[in-house]
């Protein structure tokens, strides 16, 4: 097989867009408190590093430690705010907080020059996560992606995670046996800050450029979602065979749809979403694991466990 | 020139709460938000415009005819969509109003470009002097009807028979259900009725706003501020977070740039839920009950 150039692109774009929604799915999948703004972080560590790169010639080795720090603080704040609530109060401030951040990225105009976006110098290098071929990239995107999946698969084997996953089941319950609901979702949302900042990061020195429409779009946030959902929400592997399926479709859509409109594969992604939180709520990973059930015992009575958190 | 930025701001209010109070009474009884809430205005704004480009009808005239459509519209997609999504979990009805968000919303770009598109009736550009303020007369109408509206829809939840069975059905599902309520009707009832409330903001502010396929999700944000102001499922909360919001945005609007009033929205928005989360009308513990 011939690798070349436009699948070394696509090889990075699944991996990094695995990742991204790979640290969605740490809050939202796993806890069930649906972020809709996750671009809000994927912007604070574009501009982080970006800002520091372009204007003070800083690694964005150090941009990346810089984003990941306002990211969690913003975090901390938005979910202290909103995480006492029940519903969808989280899901709208998310929203929010993301059209506040592209609002503020206007503002910045000295830093982030506005509209007009920052343009990342071409000096290759690894301090600079800058490189000749798409290789170097594909290594950070995949380092990113493992980095990703072992945090994931750390929580998900360990008392945190079944912490994460009581709180989505019943709260009130859960908060009964002892689980300080409260903490675990601000600890939860940290890290997936944390991490989704990071991808913004890689995201911006791949790219080579940032500007608040783009890195602000809704578009990105329901990415995420539509990639965990899909693969399945709460799982590790979940995110990767969305990715796998959802990254490449949208480029696929994109240029088939070029000439009827710039917006149309959206309308795709709309009715994807809809599609796979009605009739396939686990994801493919659930689709797989209610089949071996099936061959196993031959028939699929028990109820359903899929319950992405209901508070 | 301050007591003409509150009055803009007033009547700017009413605008904001006429596009509102549905928002907040689908919330007020099903405890869902409709996420799509900003694209039914704007495709509600679009049929006000075809109706006067084709037919020549002023939006007022054609509001007669897109309500009763918005309904049932609204109604079907609660068949086909919200019905289902509520079956299954919270989280699900969420991700699904955002899905046909994203539909709505790019189908009509596709269809109907990116184009800026007025209706430029006369309404728009007159105004009522008081003094030395100028009153938009198109403005007036919209906080006349808002205000209408108010108080109608909180007649129709407190006097009539329907409206103590939607109630009941919001306090208790089940006991409603055993009392003989048909809770599925009185969701689909809700959900029309929002949608229909929706096409009347619609109608009222197509005079004085452009229509471009973006727009509702401007306006779906400002929304969540003033039904989460006022609290949510309160129908007059939504009408004095209108308000609110309204003379914010006149004031804010004229010292600062549009930036730092989209921001301004959201610091409130946070404020009130760390400060008081079930709004300045809201029933106390109205933003726990019943989202299981």
């Amino acid at each position: 097989m011939i690798l070349n150039d436009f699948m070394l692109s696509m090889i990075i774009l699944i991996a990094l867009w695995a990742g991204l929604a790979g640290s969605w799915n740490l809050l939202s999948g796993y806890i069930g408190q649906l972020s809709l703004g996750h671009v809000a972080f994927m912007g604070i560590g574009a501009y982080s590093s970006g800002i520091l790169f372009t204007t003070y010639n800083v690694s964005p080795l150090i941009g990346m430690a810089v984003g990941i720090l306002v990211s969690v603080l913003v975090a901390i704040i938005v979910g202290f705010a909103t995480f006492r609530l029940k519903g969808p109060f989280f899901s709208m401030a998310t929203i929010g907080i993301a059209e506040v951040l592209r609002n503020v990225a206007h503002l910045m105009k000295d830093m982030t020059k506005g509209s007009i976006g920052l343009t990342i110098p071409y000096k290759p290098g690894l301090v600079n996560l800058v490189f000749e071929s798409k290789w170097g990239y594909i290594g950070i995107c995949v380092v990113y992606l493992i980095i990703v999946m072992a945090v994931t698969y750390f929580i998900n084997n360990n008392r945190f995670g079944y912490h994460l996953r009581s709180i989505a089941e019943d709260e009130t319950a859960a908060e009964c046996l002892g689980v300080n609901a409260l903490k675990m979702k601000l600890k939860a949302f940290a890290i997936s800050a944390a991490l989704t900042s990071m991808g913004g990061t890689i995201w911006v020195q791949y790219v080579m450029f940032v500007d608040p429409e783009s890195i602000f779009s809704f578009a990105y946030s329901i990415e995420m979602v539509i990639l965990a959902m899909l693969g399945g929400a709460g799982t590790v592997i979940g995110p990767l065979l969305g990715s796998l399926l959802i990254t490449p479709l949208t480029y696929i859509l994109q240029e088939a749809l070029r000439d009827y409109g710039s917006g149309l594969y959206l309308v795709i992604y709309g009715l994807i979403l809809i599609l796979v939180v009605l009739y396939l709520p686990k994801g493919l990973v659930g689709l797989w694991k209610d089949l071996r059930f099936k061959l196993k015992r031959g028939s699929l009575d028990g109820k359903p466990i899929e319950k992405l958190g209901n508070s | 020139m301050l007591l003409q930025i509150i009055m803009t701001g007033i009547l700017l209010g009413g605008i904001y709460a006429v596009i509102s109070i549905g928002l907040s009474l689908i919330f007020g009884v099903m405890r869902i938000i409709n996420f799509a809430h900003g694209e039914f205005l704007m495709i509600s704004m679009y049929g006000a415009f075809w109706a006067f480009q084709y037919f020549h009808l002023h939006p007022y005239v054609s509001a007669v005819v897109i309500v009763p459509i918005a309904f049932i519209i609204g109604a079907l997609i609660y068949k086909a969509l919200i019905h289902p999504a509520m079956k299954r979990s919270a989280s699900v009805v969420v991700l699904a109003t955002v899905g046909l968000s994203l539909v709505l919303q790019n189908m009509a770009l596709f269809l109907w470009k990116s184009d800026f598109r007025t209706v430029p009736v006369p309404i728009a550009g007159m105004n009522v002097q008081i003094g030395s303020i100028y009153i938009p007369l198109s403005s007036l109408v919209a906080f006349v009807v808002a205000s209408l509206i108010t108080v109608v829809l909180w007649m129709f939840l407190n006097k009539t028979q329907i409206g103590r069975s939607i109630r009941a059905t919001t306090q208790d599902k089940q006991a409603a259900q055993l009392m003989g309520i048909n809770v599925q009707k009185t969701f689909l009832l809700t959900f029309g009725l929002g949608s229909a409330l929706v096409a009347v903001g619609g109608s009222l502010i197509t005079p004085i706003f452009t229509i471009f396929p973006a727009l509702g999700v401007n306006m779906v944000m400002i929304c969540f501020v003033i039904v989460v102001l006022g609290g949510l499922g309160s129908i007059p909360g939504a009408w004095l977070g209108g308000i609110i919001i309204g003379l914010i945005d006149a004031i804010a609007g004229y010292y600062f740039s549009a930036e730092i009033k989209q921001i301004l929205f959201f610091v409130i928005f946070i404020a009130i839920m760390i400060v008081k989360p079930a709004g300045l009308l809201g029933v106390k513990g109205s933003e726990e009950v019943g989202l299981k």
